[in-house]
């Protein structure tokens, strides 16, 4: 399988995380591809121009995240990020959605700062901040259920985590989520997570 | 269950649409949202503010519509739109992947041009419309993929184009002439009657 990947997406991340956390590193080919780059997007297999993107050893292109995080479970043989069906699989396909729904919004604010400062506007910035805050609210009521097992909930919202402390310093999240904070410290010791990091789009050649 | 639902939303759209072809709608209570209004109650359940969002039995909110559509999926219903497993699974998923996706560039493109007029950016408005357009050629290109029986991929498809004729059908322009096998299967699939029964009117 080959992996469109960039070192500077979130989405990337998450994906990458769950290839080591499922033990695929050997079966997956990483293929450098920066979205903002006009040729890299011509070459991709994906017209979205988007990373991530996983082309299957059928020649199938899946994409985004959630489906490219399924598709491997189901290659790994079943359940190992994404609970079989129950409460199990609805608490980590919801904590996925809204930790990916917050980093939607940080992709928002960060494109929104690389426009001209007289087009930006920032209403807009002022909404995807507010909904980003409502959500770390939301997680940190139920930081004490998340627990150190990785799955797709977990592994999503530590990755937005540590989007949301380069972008948003400001916010202060650990201040005003202490419990959420204290299980990131932890979480974050996972080899996958150590292996790699997240960089700073503005440092991506 | 309750959703949280929005008349013109292609989303919350996809939601009821698979609803209805699962056979399960009637188990569905709506509430309206205005998710606009800034005093909205929908934070309550979604802190994105966004629709659509699925307040479950239990009290858990669902939000995202691909995640609401395979919880709705999930429930026994008459029958599936998200097979569970093998090539069919990962065929309606792409396919789910690139109408959602190409439905989010057309989105930015209108909210590009509802901006005033001096911020208004035209190479942000080209290059996501491009997109929309590249993906369009993509599907054209390989029909096929829109066979078969109703899965969550065609259904996403269908309420990508509606919204986008609904809403920019100048941006469209003669759109069925220049993708004539996406024109063709979806006024097939928007004369089924989960379609008709969710096609967004003027308000």
């Amino acid at each position: 399988m080959k992996l469109r990947y960039s070192p500077a997406s979130p989405f990337v991340r998450k994906v990458w995380l769950a290839v080591c956390e499922l033990g695929l590193e050997d079966r997956v080919e990483r293929i450098p591809t920066n979205p903002l780059k006009r040729d890299d997007v011509r070459g991709s297999p994906n017209p979205l121009g988007k990373v991530p993107a996983l082309e299957t050893d059928d020649g199938m292109v899946l994409y985004d995240s959630p489906v490219i995080i399924d598709y491997l479970d189901h290659a790994a043989g079943g359940g190992g990020l994404i609970p079989a069906p129950g409460p199990a699989r609805w608490t980590a396909l919801r904590r996925q959605a809204l930790a990916d729904g917050m980093m939607e919004a940080s992709v928002l604010c960060f494109i929104e700062a690389m426009r001209k400062p007289e087009r930006q506007s920032a209403g807009w910035i002022a909404h995807n901040r507010a909904a980003i805050a409502r959500a770390l609210a939301a997680l940190e009521a139920e930081a004490g259920e998340l627990g150190q097992e990785a799955d797709v909930g977990t592994l999503a919202v530590a990755v937005m985590l540590e989007l949301i402390s380069g972008q948003f310093a400001d916010l202060d999240w650990r201040t005003s989520c202490p419990a959420l904070s204290r299980w990131f410290d932890s979480f974050r010791q996972r080899p996958s997570m150590t292996a790699t990091e997240l960089v700073d789009p503005r440092s991506v050649p | 269950m309750k959703l949280r639902w929005a008349p013109a939303s292609p989303f919350v759209r996809k939601v009821t649409v698979t609803a209805l072809e699962i056979g399960i709608d009637s188990r569905i209570e709506r509430v309206a949202t205005d998710y606009h209004d800034p005093k909205s109650d929908i934070i309550e359940h979604n802190p994105l503010g966004k629709v659509p969002a699925l307040i479950r039995d239990d009290g858990s909110v669902l939000v995202d519509s691909p995640v609401i559509c395979a919880y709705l999926d999930s429930l026994g219903g008459d029958a599936h739109v998200i097979p569970p497993d093998g090539e069919a699974r990962w065929q309606a998923l792409q396919l789910e992947g690139l109408a959602d996706g190409l439905l989010e560039q057309a989105i930015a493109v209108q909210r590009e041009r509802g901006r005033p007029e001096d911020k208004r950016w035209q190479t942000a408005t080209d290059r996501a419309w491009a997109k929309v357009e590249r993906t369009l050629d993509w599907i054209e290109a390989d029909p096929a993929m829109l066979e078969g029986k109703v899965d969550i991929g065609q259904i996403a498809l269908g309420c990508a184009l509606g919204w986008i004729e609904y809403r920019m059908s100048e941006m469209l322009g003669d759109w069925r002439a220049r993708w004539p096998a996406v024109g063709s299967w979806y006024d097939g699939f928007a004369a089924r009657p989960s379609m008709r029964a969710t096609a967004p009117v003027a308000a």
